[in-house]
C-alpha cells in the first residue's frame, strides 16, 4: 500500500512539475539530484563540472517533462537524459578519443580485486581515457547493449566491444599495480 | 562479451552512491527555468501576433479578391443608376411641367380676369351719360388699367426668371443627386441633361413670347415645326454656303 502511495505522489508530483510548479520540481529535484550527480560524475572528473552537466540534465527534464508518458520510471528517463548530457559536455570538449592500442590480452580480469573502495574505482574510472571510460561506465555501471552505446556515441558495435575489451585491461593492469605497491608497503 | 564480478561489484557500489549538489545548485536551476518560462510567454504573445497579422493579411486578402467581384457587375448598378437617372429626370421634367403650367395659369388666368373686370368697369362707365364723368372714369380705368397690366407684366418677368432659377437648382440638383448616387456619371449624360434643360429653357422662352395668344397644343406644335425648322434651316445654310462656293469658284475659273 506505501509502495502504491508513494507511487501515485510521484506521478503527481511530476504533473504539477510539468505544469511548471516550482515547487514540485525543487521536489523532485531534491529526491534525484544527488544520485544524478553521482551519475553525471561517472563521466565528467571535476565534480563542479559534473554539477553543471547535472544542472544542465534537469533543466531539459523540466523543460520536456510533458513528454514523459509514466511508462517507465521517472529515475530512469532522468538517468537517461543525464548521461546523453555528460556525452553531449564531453563532445564540447573534444575530449573524447577512441584509442586503438595493443594490449596484452593474456591478463585476466576476473582477478580483480573487489573490495575496493568506490573511491577508489572511480579514481581508476577517471584514469582511463575518455572513448575506455564512457564505453566501460555505459556497459559496466548503466547496463547498455553495444549497438545503444554505438548508437550514443556515433561508434560501431565492433568498436564498442574492442574499447570495452581494452577499458578492462587497462583497469586490470592499473589495479594490479596498485597492487603490488600496496603489497610493497604493507 | 558477458560482464564479469568485478563489473558487478562496481555497479552495485556506484548505484549505491550518491553526491550531494552544492546549494547554488537549485537557484541557478530555477532562475534558468524562470528565464525560460519568461522567454515561452515572450514567444506566445509573438505567435499570437504572428497568428494575428496572417488573420488580418487573409481578410485584406479577401477584401481585395472581393472588390473586383463587385467591380465585375457594373451592369446591374448601371442599370439601377439610369432606371434612378430616369426617374430623376422624370421627376425634374415633372417639376419643370409643374412650374410650367403654374406660370401658365398665374399668366392666362390672372390676366384674363383682370382684363374681364377692366371692361366691366369700362362697360360701367361708359354707361354714365356725363362726359366729365367719362372722362374721370376713363383716367380711372386708364390708371386702373396701368394698375392691372404692370403687374402682369412684372408677374411675367419674375415667373420667368422664378422659372429659370428652379431649372438651373432642378437641373444642379438632378446632377449633384446622379454624382452622389453614381460616381461613374460619364459626361455625355451631363450634358444630355444640361442640353434638355437648353431646351426646356427655349421651349418656355418660345411660350412666354406667345404667352398670351397661344394654348399649349399650339406652343407644342410651334416648338416642333420650330425644331424642324432649324433642322431645315440648317440644311438650307449648309446648301446655301456649298452653293455660294461653288458660285465662287465656277466664277473663278470663268474669269
Amino acid at each position: 500500500m506505501k509502495v502504491i502511495h508513494l507511487h501515485n505522489n510521484n506521478i503527481a508530483l511530476i504533473r504539477k512539475a510539468a505544469k511548471n510548479n516550482r515547487k514540485a520540481q525543487h521536489v523532485l529535484y531534491e529526491i534525484h539530484a544527488p544520485k544524478m550527480l553521482s551519475v553525471c560524475r561517472f563521466y565528467v572528473k571535476d565534480v563542479q563540472k559534473a554539477e553543471e552537466v547535472m544542472l544542465n540534465g534537469f533543466f531539459k527534464a523540466f523543460t520536456n517533462l510533458k513528454s514523459f508518458k509514466n511508462e517507465g520510471s521517472f529515475e530512469g528517463w532522468l538517468r537517461k537524459i543525464m548521461v546523453r548530457a555528460s556525452i553531449s559536455f564531453l563532445r564540447q570538449q573534444k575530449n573524447i578519443e577512441f584509442l586503438v592500442e595493443e594490449i596484452d590480452a593474456s591478463h585476466n580480469c576476473n582477478n580483480i580485486n573487489t573490495e575496493m573502495e568506490v573511491a577508489e574505482i572511480q579514481q581508476l574510472i577517471d584514469e582511463l581515457p575518455e572513448g575506455y571510460k564512457m564505453v566501460f561506465v555505459m556497459y559496466a555501471v548503466e547496463g547498455y547493449k553495444h549497438h545503444e552505446i554505438g548508437d550514443l556515441l556515433n561508434i560501431s558495435e565492433g568498436t564498442s566491444k574492442s574499447q570495452l575489451f581494452k577499458a578492462r585491461q587497462m583497469l586490470q593492469k592499473k589495479i594490479n599495480e596498485s597492487n603490488k605497491t600496496s603489497y610493497g608497503t604493507n | 562479451m558477458a560482464p564479469i564480478k568485478f563489473e558487478e561489484n562496481i555497479k552495485d557500489k556506484l548505484d549505491k552512491r550518491t553526491i550531494q549538489p552544492s546549494t547554488e545548485a537549485w537557484v541557478k536551476l530555477s532562475s534558468r527555468l524562470d528565464a525560460q518560462e519568461q522567454n515561452t510567454s515572450k514567444s506566445r504573445f509573438w505567435w499570437f501576433g504572428i497568428a494575428a497579422s496572417i488573420v488580418a493579411i487573409l481578410c485584406v486578402t479577401f477584401l481585395l479578391f472581393k472588390t473586383p467581384v463587385t467591380q465585375m457587375e457594373p451592369t446591374i448598378v448601371d442599370v439601377n443608376t439610369e432606371s434612378k437617372i430616369n426617374a430623376n429626370e422624370a421627376v425634374a421634367i415633372e417639376k419643370i411641367k409643374v412650374s410650367e403650367q403654374n406660370v401658365f395659369s398665374t399668366s392666362q388666368h390672372k390676366p384674363a380676369q383682370e382684363l374681364s373686370a377692366i371692361p366691366q368697369k369700362v362697360i360701367a362707365v361708359n354707361k354714365n351719360p356725363t362726359s366729365k364723368k367719362q372722362h374721370k372714369f376713363s383716367t380711372a380705368i386708364a390708371s386702373n388699367t396701368s394698375k392691372y397690366l404692370e403687374p402682369n407684366i412684372k408677374d411675367e418677368s419674375e415667373a420667368s426668371l422664378n422659372f429659370e432659377n428652379t431649372q438651373k437648382n432642378t437641373t444642379v440638383v438632378t446632377i449633384k443627386n446622379i454624382n452622389t448616387e453614381v460616381k461613374g456619371v460619364s459626361d455625355q449624360e451631363v450634358d444630355a441633361l444640361l442640353q434638355q434643360a437648353k431646351k426646356e429653357l427655349f421651349k418656355h422662352r418660345l411660350k412666354n413670347e406667345n404667352i398670351k395668344t397661344v394654348t399649349a397644343s399650339n406652343l407644342l406644335q410651334e416648338v416642333e415645326t420650330d425644331l424642324e425648322q432649324s433642322f431645315r434651316t440648317k440644311v438650307f445654310e449648309t446648301l446655301k454656303n456649298n452653293y455660294d462656293s461653288v458660285k465662287t469658284a465656277v466664277a473663278n475659273r470663268n474669269n
